[in-house]
């Protein structure tokens, strides 16, 4: 404890350079600007500006920058998220559920100020957990083999069919469709492709980052489009910033549970801010004592996911830094950032590169600070950029998102992902089909699957292998029970199932 | 456009009159920017080493060589593009031992694997070793491939993915002993090492990713499987010394066959010198690859017998299976 005292002194007498300073401020600004805008999420920013990073020199200063970027657009998600229902950057999506309909309801205040300060404070209590505990956590995301990444992908799936906001049959449907779409490539195991119809680009399987940007970006550009409105910027006021009395009560415990979670998520290689921010919501949603709300404006349905995300953002850091295992997409850019500055991140890198270790650590609690200054009183000031009249903004988004998909692999493959995302995006809307169920199983079925089999691979052919390790059982087991409890809900509720379906 | 003839005539002219003064008509190539196509994602091992040797080889060829990333399809996307390129010289590309690796397992590629390139000049491999954690009974490649034999199927090991030059390595390696093991593929050479941290494998096969952990003493190298030993492990025997043949983990520069002869010159020439830049050296030293100089003809045989050995060792085990 006191060794990692001294360490976190040395590392912000690193951070409080103004040099280092100047270079999270920007970090932070524009990890904000990015994540106010939908479209521009993290990844593509900090891609685009990889070789700027380069010419820094520094390795320190150009880290610094990268990472504010990174927790800086967790904090601008929320905004958007907020006032217009569509997700700044991919971890806010969940936030779009409850805080678009607090600022229906004139209360897009308190939303948008129980996300910035249930974001700062996961990012504050994660970085000191993250410098207190990290490198002792990280030897623990080692026994996670693949039976266990089958585990939590199954736990994940039972997870995300609560998440479904409309029927239980939608839901499941869209978890389905996103299986399908997500076991499209090559299969790891055999090394055959299945479902690529001898297309070359769909041989890694279709983009995430496209179809993310196209199911939830473009699909929102398109019916806001149809509406000839401006964006639906719900209030003109953004009205009484402070959250009341009542709001406070319900959100302490969903900011605690969701820096907890998302935390303990974001330690997990593989898990990341969007698993975080659903955990929390699912969890709020269950403990509630007024589920009813959830859907229909709860506060905690904010305070929980936003607080959630951040704190996975900042947990992250440790496979990254300790293991050189890059757990999302966002981190694997930084890895490649790492390398660029000549720093191997690994188990190495607190004594080979202690300075950019401990300096970046201890850059996020200045950086945190920052984001709050940036994110609480100015938020007024981000939410004109989305007032900014729609046939200006829309297509300038359409424009930075092609630019930031092309920008990724030089593909115009993933451009026409983007665009074809976009149309079924559309659809979707229309026919009220929830596309975060569909990401969620999107993702996890590559998980799902080459853990599965990667398991028998080891378990000889036997299942066994799935019950006889703890770790792997215990997540069976909460699995079974989630799906168990939400049979027997439903079977409860069966009667009144189609009279629901008709409203 | 009639008013724009006169003009036309006249740069002509002018072209015409300084070529005389001058000498030949054509300038000599290179007299534009070159393009080099990197089949993998900016950042990763071949991305930084080529790119340092491209600016190297910038100076001894007088342009700029740009760099352009088109990673996917474990390479596929950017060959495809490369293959398709006009051969002047002016794109070229870099080849790993993936590309035509892939092409040996059977997965259709949208070109001829050794055919449809020219051959620059090649500039290292990449450091392949087959590892152990340190507290583990096997203490030399021997006593791992004896209980391969005593319990065949028993120990299980990881790799990068099917048909990569570390799956094929281990894979002649048990045809060559009799020891039989099971493949545990992982997704990319990052994830190997927490496989192997974790105990989820018995040992890996796999590029330098192990080098820190070595380093500090949680992971025993038992051997490695370049053609000469790693400078960096000077008392690990190669897996030739040991009586076994290995795959080589080709790093080399190509461009679309059917690129003239001087032009191709020129380009070896230039990548060739550029092997000593001292930037470049060193990003290959960092990333524990070997620095290997080989004239282009020399890449192509040795690629065309890596690619005969590959089909090979994918009959048998694909038989075995």
């Amino acid at each position: 404890m006191i060794e990692s005292l001294q360490q976190i002194g040395y590392g912000l007498a690193l951070a409080l350079q103004p040099a280092n300073l100047l270079y999270a401020f920007v970090g932070s600004l524009l990890g904000t600007l990015v994540g106010v805008l939908p479209g521009l999420g993290p990844v593509t920013t900090i891609a685009v500006l990889l070789p700027v990073t380069y010419q820094v020199g520094d390795p320190l200063g150009a880290v610094i920058m990268l990472a504010s970027i990174y927790y800086g657009a967790m904090y601008g998600g929320s905004t958007t998220s907020i006032l217009l229902k569509v997700p700044g950057e991919a971890a806010s999506v969940i936030t779009c559920i409850d805080g678009y309909e607090m600022a229906k309801q004139g209360r897009a205040g308190p939303a948008l100020a129980i996300a910035a300060i249930g974001s700062f404070v996961a990012g504050t209590v994660s970085v000191v957990a993250l410098s207190l505990v990290g490198p002792v956590f990280a030897r623990y995301a080692l026994s996670f083999g693949p039976p266990e990444y089958f585990a939590l992908a199954v736990c994940g799936l039972a997870l995300s069919a609560t998440l479904s906001l409309g029927s239980p049959v939608r839901g499941l449907v869209m978890v389905a469709a996103g299986i399908v779409l997500g076991l499209i490539g090559i299969d790891t195991v055999s090394g055959r492709e299945r479902f690529t119809f001898g297309i070359l680009e769909l041989s890694d399987g279709i983009e995430m980052v496209p179809m993310l940007m196209g199911l939830f970006g473009l699909g929102e550009i398109l019916v806001n489009l149809e509406e000839k409105g401006a964006f639906k910027l719900v209030s003109d006021r953004i009205g009484r910033l402070m959250p009341s009395r009542e709001d406070w009560r319900r959100s302490a415990g969903a900011i605690g549970r969701g820096s907890l979670f998302g935390f303990l998520i974001g330690l997990i290689p593989g898990g990341g801010a969007i698993l975080g921010a659903l955990v929390s919501y699912t969890v709020e949603k269950r403990i509630s004592k007024h589920p009813e709300e959830f859907g229909r404006g709860a506060i905690a349905g904010v305070a929980g996911p936003e607080s959630a995300n951040n704190a996975a953002a900042s947990a992250s850091f440790i496979p990254l830094l300790t293991l050189g295992l890059p757990s999302n997409a966002v981190t694997a850019v930084l890895f490649a950032g790492l390398l660029i500055q000549n720093v191997q991140p690994g188990p190495l890198m607190m004594t080979e590169h202690r300075d950019v270790f401990w300096g970046v650590i201890s850059s996020m609690y200045v950086g945190n600070v920052m984001l709050l200054i940036l994110n609480l009183p100015l938020v007024g000031l981000w939410a004109q950029l989305l007032r900014v009249p729609f046939w200006i903004l829309g297509p300038a988004i359409l424009t930075v998102a092609i630019f930031g998909t092309f920008s990724l692999r030089n593909s115009w493959f993933d451009v026409g992902v983007l665009m074809a995302s976009g149309a079924v995006g559309y659809l979707f809307r229309k026919a009220s089909l929830d596309a975060g169920p569909l990401i969620m199983a999107f993702i996890l079925a590559n998980i799902l699957d080459t853990s599965l089999r990667q398991s028998l691979l080891m378990g000889d052919g036997h299942p066994a292998i799935f019950v006889t390790r703890p770790i792997c059982a215990t997540i069976l087991a909460v699995a079974l029970a989630v799906v168990t409890v939400q049979l027997v809900a439903w079977l409860r509720r069966r009667p009144g199932l189609i009279r629901d379906e008709a409203t | 456009m009639s008013t724009r003839k006169p003009l036309g005539l006249a740069a002509l002219l002018a072209a015409a009159v300084l070529a005389a003064t001058v000498g030949p008509v054509r300038a000599e190539f290179p007299d534009k920017p070159i393009t080099l196509i990197i089949p993998w994602a900016a950042g990763g091992s071949t991305d930084q080493a080529a790119r340092m040797l491209a600016k190297a080889a910038e100076a001894h060829l007088g342009q700029p060589v740009v760099v352009e990333n088109k990673p996917g399809g474990s390479t596929n996307i950017g060959m495809a593009e490369l293959a398709r390129a006009k051969p002047d010289g002016y794109t070229i590309g870099t080849l790993s031992s993936t590309s035509y690796l892939l092409a040996a397992q059977g997965r259709q590629v949208p070109f001829d694997p050794i055919g449809a390139f020219s051959y620059v000049s090649y500039f290292g491999d990449n450091l392949i070793g087959i590892t152990v954690l340190s507290k583990s009974r096997w203490t030399t490649l021997a006593d791992l491939l004896a209980e391969g034999k005593a319990s065949p199927g028993k120990v299980k090991y990881g790799t990068a993915g099917v048909a990569t030059t570390q799956h094929l390595t281990t894979e002649a390696l048990q045809r060559a002993s009799g020891a039989r093991f099971v493949h545990i593929p992982q997704q990319g050479s990052a994830a190997s090492v927490p496989a192997l941290l974790g105990e989820h494998v018995d040992f890996l096969t796999e590029t330098s990713v192990w080098g820190p952990f070595v380093k500090d003493g949680q992971v025993r190298l038992l051997a490695v499987a370049t053609p000469k030993r790693a400078a960096a492990y000077p008392d690990v025997p190669t897996l030739n010394e040991l009586g076994f043949t290995s795959l080589r983990s080709v790093q080399a520069i190509i461009a679309p066959a059917g690129v003239p002869e001087p032009v191709r010159a020129r380009l070896e020439g230039a990548f060739r010198k550029a092997l000593a830049d001292a930037t470049f050296r060193q990003t290959m030293e960092r990333l524990s690859m070997e620095v290997v100089d080989m004239p282009g003809a020399e890449v192509k045989a040795l690629v065309e017998s890596q690619y005969a050995l590959a089909k090979d060792l994918v009959a048998s085990f694909g038989k075995k299976q």
